[in-house]
């Protein structure tokens, strides 16, 4: 199988599963559930800084 | 490739064995657009972390080809331009402000051309 085309699909089956995973996350919480996972998530994306990633 | 392809079969059978067996599950869930501005905020910054990690994850790996590289090195781009959007929207729903609409089209935008991306 092509190389390109089989990343490509492992790309949108991971990532369709991500998705379905992060709206299911958030499905049904309650607002104070919602805060303390939002302070979660807000604290660890000011750490995630996109010039610490690495280069390939 | 037999190997690729066992787990690329693995990883298609996974996703489709979780949006056909498990529906019920998604009574409760909301479309992004019906979403509060919290957890829209939630949603973006869940949805950067999570590409975060792996590009960490891939970028680490020995045995990327040229099809991969180039896919990570256009992903670090999308960061870039995203990180202070989401930065922004975030300060404002943090302190009780509703962002403008032009803001969170934007990162959407951006977070779809991650999510999206080839």
């Amino acid at each position: 199988m092509n190389p390109a085309l089989t990343t490509g699909i492992m790309e949108v089956a991971k990532l369709g599963l991500q998705v379905y995973l992060l709206n299911m996350q958030l499905a049904g919480k309650s607002p104070e559930e919602i805060e303390r996972i939002f302070q979660t998530a807000y604290a660890e994306f000011k750490a995630n800084r996109p010039e610490d990633l690495p280069d390939v | 490739m037999k190997k690729l392809d066992c787990k690329l079969l693995v990883v298609v059978m996974m996703v489709l064995l979780l949006f056909l067996v498990l529906p019920s599950c998604t009574k409760h869930s909301k479309a992004f657009q019906d979403m509060t501005s919290k957890e829209k905020a939630t949603w973006m910054l869940s949805v950067y972390n999570a590409q975060y990690d792996d590009y960490k994850f891939q970028a680490a790996r020995l045995d990327l080809d040229e099809v991969q590289k180039k896919l990570l090195r256009s992903k670090k781009e999308v960061f870039t331009e995203v990180y202070p959007l989401i930065m922004t929207y975030t300060g404002y729903v943090d302190s009780g402000v509703i962002p403008v609409p032009e803001l969170e089209t934007m990162i959407v935008t951006n977070l779809e051309r991650l999510l999206g991306m080839l």
